[in-house]
């Protein structure tokens, strides 16, 4: 068979749509039992990862928004944020096209270039609109940072890279280990499944 | 009053929120604490004024008074207030910080109470009547009713897993351990009924391309035009008149 290039039609299937809520669900209580098993990462967006994986970068970027959106009911803090899950959705979906997820290794590497992506794009959000506070530990090192001399963006920029860095690289894996135990029949619904199909 | 507003097409809501959301960019601290005060007190006509300050309380005020201590200690300026020996408080901060929280104030409490007085099925359905694919509505619409039912799972996942001898208490390396074995069985099952799912809706003529008749219907009134070409002409007034200035 000749590789056919992904249109976003092929991508927004029936199925990728009907995962789209469960990425969102898995999205939350992954961070929840982060937080219940007192894990020093967030691990809240391994559904975007995960669906943008395996249907593609538009169907990831529609589901971070859409995560994103949903979380803003409860606390509206979400929405700038938005455009984070979006871009880190668009990424993982890429890096899918371009078989980047096959090998732990490379999606080690992956999982460190999406974390650099995250924390580059949510810095200037949480410094300018949230004057550096994101009500998580990263504060913390924010606040210990700028009373060491350096200025905001400076101090909000590292302290995203140490957590995101970590904290995506760690749920690239995550989603890697759970493809591997996907049987083919579940993949083969997914316009990107066919890259996981094992050789038996 | 409470009535009328809750009754209010949920786009007109929306347009409210976003003018006053913007709105705000345009002017000082002042300004945006008296929005704030409208906002408490359309909460309050609605009667989710208790519910509204304690999810604000919960949400909000912890990120604000952390970023007025971050800023307020550590913006550079030039008026001092207060210091004890390396610690400098400056009025340049505390000024910043005022403005940052307002803002805050009014974005975060204008997008909080769009929610609490607007059911998220209404939301949909108004926009679904102005052309949002079905497709999308049901995405949004079983996400709500999907994520309560899984967080029930995965607590039931995880106890399963613990009597099973998942160590879910000790040093980080056994914590984290205990992570995969958690969610990896609800992700997986849950890809499962994905796929009953879909072939649920199609048996019920989801994507088929024939005209639906809908059951719910939102309205939107006359003075639903009105207001949000009210809302949006005063926002555009508004930040004509601050620019002038």
């Amino acid at each position: 068979m000749s590789e056919k290039r992904n249109s976003i039609k092929d991508d927004f299937t029936l199925m990728a749509m009907m995962l789209i809520p469960i990425a969102i669900a898995v999205n939350i209580i992954g961070g929840q039992i982060a937080v219940l098993l007192k894990l020093p990462v967030y691990l809240d967006t391994i559904g975007t990862l995960l669906i943008a994986i395996l249907a593609g970068p538009w169907v990831g970027a529609l589901t971070g928004l859409l995560s994103n959106l949903f979380n803003s009911i409860f606390d509206p803090v979400f929405i700038p944020y938005a455009i984070v899950s979006v871009a880190v959705g668009l990424a993982a979906g890429f890096f899918s096209r371009a078989k980047l997820f096959l090998t732990i290794w490379k999606t080690i590497l992956v999982g460190i270039l999406i974390g650099l992506l995250a924390a580059i794009v949510s810095a200037p959000i949480t410094a300018y609109l949230f004057g550096g506070v994101t009500g998580s530990g990263s504060t913390l090192i924010t606040g210990v940072l700028m009373a060491a001399g350096q200025n905001l963006i400076e101090a909000v920029l590292t302290s995203s890279i140490i957590s995101d860095l970590a904290d995506k690289t760690i749920s690239c894996l995550i989603c890697f280990f759970i493809i591997k135990s996907m049987s083919s029949r579940y993949l083969s619904k997914f316009s990107l499944g066919e890259n996981f199909f094992r050789e038996s | 009053m409470e009535q009328s507003i809750r009754q209010l097409n949920p786009l007109t809501k929306l347009t409210f929120t976003i003018c006053a959301s913007i709105s705000v960019f345009f002017a000082d601290y002042q300004y945006a604490l008296g929005m704030f005060l409208i906002l408490l007190m359309l909460a309050t006509l609605c009667r989710v004024v208790k519910q509204y300050l304690s999810t604000l309380a919960k949400t909000l005020l912890i990120l604000i008074l952390l970023m007025f201590l971050l800023q307020a200690l550590f913006y550079p300026g030039k008026e001092l207030i207060w210091q004890w020996s390396f610690l400098s408080i400056k009025k340049e901060g505390l000024l910043y910080a005022l403005s940052l929280s307002s803002k805050i104030l009014v974005i975060g409490g204008s997008i909080l109470l769009f929610f609490l007085i607007t059911p998220v099925k209404d939301l949909v359905r108004a926009l679904e009547q102005r052309g949002l694919s079905p497709t999308f509505s049901y995405v949004i619409l079983s996400t709500l009713q999907i994520v309560p039912q899984m967080e029930k799972r995965s607590h039931q996942i995880m106890e399963a897993q613990r009597s099973r001898g998942v160590e879910t208490e000790g040093n980080l390396m056994q914590r984290a351990k205990a992570f995969i074995p958690s969610l990896g069985p609800l992700i997986l099952s849950s890809i499962v009924s994905t796929e009953e799912r879909a072939i649920t809706l199609e048996a019920r003529a989801f994507s088929a391309p024939v005209k639906k008749v809908r059951l719910y219907v939102v309205s939107d009134t006359q003075l639903d035009r009105w207001l949000r070409i009210l809302f949006v002409v005063l926002l555009i007034f508004f930040i004509i008149g601050r620019l002038i200035q």
